[in-house]
């Protein structure tokens, strides 16, 4: 499928956006006003971009503990998610979820979560219901390498296939889980070989490069909503932090983070644009300041909203 | 471990005793169960036994001492033991009063050592009427139960409040007793007459009357022959009424009620005796108006129906006299009824009295048709 | 009226709340005509609705049930079965970390209007896998309200609740009771969750007890009149959340409490009465609370063990007769 200026500037924003904004988290949690523990998604920016631009705003998503460019390339406001990180009451969820919970239904993110695998039934589910109810939707799970163990996995795989559901399994390999390098956690090297085990069609990508990302999902992704049935989209990728902020990260050598460095998915997705004469250079600055004023007035929000009154605690456990 | 020997609450309302005499001296052994002293209360002299085994400390309070229940009156214990905290403090509170809740009695007062257990339950019915743990007496229970709370409760007796009725009616009574110089004369009617002639009047009437209904229709005749015994005692005056109001009275659950016929006189027995079933009916549901009860120049009561031979009823305040009426007895003479007439002697006096006893026994013995 | 069997029962609310909302379906094993799950909780569904709402899933508990919450949180009410109460174990992320937290974790986006239905309970040899009655872990973990039906009667009615519930309800089934008839409406009707019945009026004890024993404490009822005790049975029909009212109504009449349970003790729907009562109901006891649970052992194959490990009739009657009659003493 060839992309448009249209398509490039979306896929553009959206990784702009997730990148300024994981940097932003990274400066406040260690200045300690973000609560809890973050993993952030930098590097990976391209796999959300990509898949999700194919996605509209009433498909479904379900997303891992590293959310955080998934709700974002999905339509997530900077604003609500950053609220919800610094634990205000005018998060998307209250308060009540914070970084690996975060959702907003009404533009079918599903919710990150905090269980490995977790959200990779629920999305089968999604799939089914937007089968049963006919309405041509799909639903999108994000999964990382260390999820492709789980008994999920493999339970969610093989129930997609057999009802046949539109529903796209993205596993972003980013080679680690936690500290576990996929070649002690894992026979195989390639996680998309699982597929055929289950009778759906796996495909391996590049996951530093939006274009590619956007390609093989939007074939998978076209499939899955015609109705011929569930696939698995393998996308080799890097997180440039660590698993979670504050982890040392000393399971990975200097020399391959240096590797994968070179391969910034924004200098990546900036050089192809500008190659193919879909975005400008000016017009990536404008792109790129207009996500730099837009994260300040979300933080500004953020830290202006009020906290939760504790009363809130107790409402909301059933409808 | 020292033990304090209380001043046991010995009664309901008891507040203090008196120690009448130590039966045993400071420093002697004694043995758990063994009698230490005699105590005495308005009512009773009870013993105090010592709630363990040991020597006798210190006796606290000399013989004649009038103690507050719950006061330390000795300290038994081991020679040598610190009992100054049993000396420090001057005495424990005096029991609460009946309706103190259950835990200031908790403090061991009965003469076996040992915390009483009782349930929840039972403490709070305990509680509710007034009591607490310690005001039962229920050896070898390891745990105080409803049930047993129930018995106790049971044996005390309950007090409820007066009823306005039975409260007005004592006042009346009371007043009647004490400001009414009463006498009372006895006598018997026949009444086999009356009562072969009972089943046509009965027809006459076209309702069933009862021997009741006849008493009171005979006594209206009789007050309308001989009305000076209504005559009424007012200060310094004597009121004669001008008709008969004749008032019967009427048992009810808690109380005694007295509607009045009025007119009885002018009221033949059918007439009469529907007034007097629709009164006793009202008064029984408690829908008697003021004007039912006010009025009466004469009260009848018949207890009759309960067995009663004959009694002396209490003058109505404001009447000249009342007549009790027994029930009919069969003798060789035939079927006879005791009457007895109680009178005001300050308007009506025996000779009056006397007359009209007559009148009503010649009425109701005569059993003239035309007159009923 | 007509008397159907408990798990006909099961398979009319079932059928009638799929033939008046066409979100409502069924998932799980087995579930299609002319199996009809394992004890016939599903017969004649997918013969009379045709299958698209009666799906026969693969054996991946975590799986389907996971599907279920999806489905749930984008508009369809579905039914899911497993086909043991035992297996939830295999499901427990979905059901205790997700389904159970959504709505509140998500800030009140979403309602997970979902039913999972599991036959529970033993007295028939199952063994020790197929025999666990897991109320007690579903009432402990807020966001689950938790149901136990103790005839056909109560079956129909409070699983159609269940249905029409916008919550996550995990209804449980005992495999003592499927084959037990008793008199059921043709017409769909329901019974309030969180609402317990008093299935036998009594002033003596007070005999808490759901599902199965329900069946048990009424026999006991039986045999404690002919000796004088007149016991009543409460039946919880809903242990999460409790009805407390009722528990405690009941207590302060009788003044004394048996909580009579099939499974274990510790941390157990029974120790939540009894500390209800203990804390809410002190005043009314008359006698110290009992309770009357399995041994706390694994349950045995053999019937004479598993008899002896559960408890029976008889051991209600002993422990009722005892506490009465030690109240009432002379």
């Amino acid at each position: 499928m060839d992309i448009t200026k249209e398509l490039a500037e979306v896929m553009y924003r959206s990784m702009h956006r997730i990148r300024l904004f994981e940097e932003k988290v990274e400066e406040l949690f260690a200045a300690g006003e973000l609560p809890g523990f973050v993993h952030l998604y930098i590097g990976q920016e391209a796999c959300a971009a990509g898949v999700c631009a194919n996605l509209s705003a009433e498909d479904y998503i379900t997303s891992t503990h590293r959310g955080h460019g998934h709700c974002i390339a999905k339509g997530g406001a900077l604003d609500r998610m950053m609220a919800e990180l610094f634990a205000k009451s005018t998060g998307y969820n209250k308060g009540k979820g914070g970084s690996m919970h975060l959702a907003s239904t009404e533009i079918g993110i599903l919710g990150a979560n905090g269980i490995n695998a977790a959200g990779m039934p629920i999305a089968v589910g999604a799939a089914l219901s937007a089968k049963m109810q006919k309405n041509g939707r799909v639903a999108v799970a994000f999964l990382g390498d260390g999820a492709s163990n789980q008994g999920t996995f493999h339970e969610s795989l093989n129930l997609a296939a057999v009802l046949g559901l539109p529903v796209v399994f993205v596993c972003e390999n980013n080679q680690f889980a936690v500290g576990t390098r996929i070649t002690e956690s894992t026979k195989i090297t390639d996680i998309a070989g699982r597929a055929s085990g289950y009778g759906l069609p796996g495909v391996i990508e590049d996951g530093m490069n939006v274009v590619k990302v956007f390609q093989a999902a939007s074939r998978l992704i076209a499939a899955a909503r015609a109705g011929k049935g569930p696939a698995l989209l393998e996308l080799k990728t890097w997180r440039y932090r660590a698993h979670f902020q504050g982890e040392p990260a000393s399971y990975r050598t200097r020399e391959e983070e240096a590797e994968w460095l070179k391969k910034d998915p924004l200098e990546i997705a900036r050089g192809q644009f500008a190659e193919k004469h879909l975005l400008s250079g000016s017009r990536a600055a404008e792109i790129e300041k207009e996500v730099k004023v837009e994260l300040e007035r979300a933080v500004d929000f953020a830290r202006r909203s009020p906290f939760p009154e504790p009363a809130e605690a107790l409402v909301d456990v059933f409808a | 471990m020292a033990t304090p020997v209380l001043m046991p609450k010995l009664g309901l309302t008891m507040e203090s005793g008196k120690v009448v005499s130590w039966k045993k001296r400071e420093g002697e052994p004694v043995a758990k169960g063994e009698t230490l002293l005699e105590v005495e209360t308005d009512k009773i002299v009870s013993e105090v036994q010592s709630p363990q085994a040991g020597f006798l400390l210190k006796v606290l309070e000399p013989e004649e001492a009038e103690v507050k229940v719950q006061a330390v009156l000795a300290v038994i214990g081991e020679k040598g033991e610190d009992i100054s905290s049993f000396l420090a403090a001057p005495g424990q509170p005096s029991a609460p009063a009946v309706n103190a809740p259950a835990e200031a009695a908790e403090a061991p007062s009965l003469p076996a050592a040992g915390r009483l257990r009782i349930t929840p339950r039972a403490r709070k019915l305990l509680a509710e009427r007034g009591f607490a743990p310690a005001d039962l007496e229920a050896p070898g229970v390891d745990r105080i139960g409803e049930a047993d709370v129930q018995d106790f409760l049971a044996r005390q007796g309950q007090i409820r409040p007066m009823s306005r009725i039975e409260k007005v009616a004592a006042e009346r009574m009371t007043a009647s007793f004490r400001d009414i110089p009463q006498f009372s004369l006895r006598f018997k009617a026949e009444l086999d007459r009356l009562l072969d002639l009972l089943p046509h009047l009965k027809e006459e009437a076209g309702r069933d009357i009862t021997v009741n209904d006849l008493i009171l229709r005979g006594v209206a005749i009789a007050l309308s022959r001989f009305p000076e015994v209504q005559c009424q005692a007012r200060g310094e005056g004597l009121f004669q009424p001008g008709s008969v109001n004749l008032g019967f009275a009427v048992a009810l659950d808690r109380g005694l009620v007295v509607p009045v016929i009025r007119d009885a006189g002018g009221k033949r027995l059918a007439a009469l005796s529907r007034e007097a079933a629709e009164l006793s009916e009202r008064a029984k549901e408690q829908r008697l108006r003021p004007e039912d009860v006010s009025g009466g120049t004469f009260t009848v009561s018949n207890l009759g129906m309960f067995g009663i031979c004959s009694f002396v009823p209490i003058v109505n305040p404001g009447e000249g006299a009342i007549l009790g009426v027994g029930g009919i007895q069969s003798v060789t003479a035939g079927r006879v009824v005791e009457l007895t007439l109680v009178c005001d002697h300050r308007s009506v006096n025996g000779a009056t009295g006397a007359g009209f006893c007559r009148e009503l026994k010649s009425v109701l013995e005569a059993a003239e048709e035309a007159a009923w | 009226m007509r008397k159907i069997s408990y798990s006909e029962a099961i398979a009319e609310a079932q059928l009638q709340e799929m033939q008046r909302d066409e979100k409502v379906f069924l998932m799980g094993l087995v579930l299609r005509d002319p199996y009809g799950s394992a004890f016939g909780q599903t017969k004649g569904i997918s013969t009379a609705l045709g299958p698209e709402r009666v799906l026969d899933v693969p054996v991946s508990e975590n799986g389907y049930v996971g599907a279920g919450v999806g489905a749930a949180i984008t508009g369809m009410r579905p039914v899911v079965e497993l086909q043991f109460s035992d297996f939830i174990t295999i499901a427990m992320d979905q059901v205790v970390q997700q389904a159970a937290n959504m709505r509140y974790m998500f800030g009140g986006q979403i309602k997970v209007p979902m039913v999972l239905r599991a036959p529970t309970g033993a007295y028939l040899s199952a063994a020790a896998h197929h025999s666990h009655c897991l109320e007690s872990w579903f009432s402990f973990i807020p966001g689950i309200k938790v149901v136990l039906p103790s005839d056909a009667y109560d079956a129909k009615g409070l699983l159609i609740s269940a249905i029409r519930d916008d919550n996550f309800v995990i209804y449980l089934e005992h495999k003592k009771l499927f084959d037990k008839k008793a008199e059921v409406p043709e017409e769909p009707y329901t019974i309030p969750l969180g609402k317990a019945a008093v299935k036998r009026q009594g002033t003596d004890l007070t005999i808490v007890a759901w599902s199965f024993m329900v069946s048990k404490a009424l026999e006991a009822a039986a045999a404690l009149e002919k000796k004088g005790i007149s016991a009543e049975v409460v039946d919880l029909r809903t242990v999460s959340p409790l009805d407390e009212e009722t528990v405690l109504s009941s207590v302060e009449k009788t003044g004394k409490l048996v909580v009579f349970q099939e499974t274990y003790r510790h941390c157990s729907v029974a120790t939540d009465v009894s500390a209800l009562v203990a804390e809410k109901g002190f005043d009314f006891l008359d006698a110290p609370i009992r309770l009357i649970t399995a041994k706390d052992v694994p349950i045995p194959f053999a019937p004479v063990l598993e008899n002896f490990v559960l408890p029976q009739t008889e051991n209600l009657v002993a422990e009722a007769e005892s506490l009465v009659t030690k109240a009432r003493r002379g």
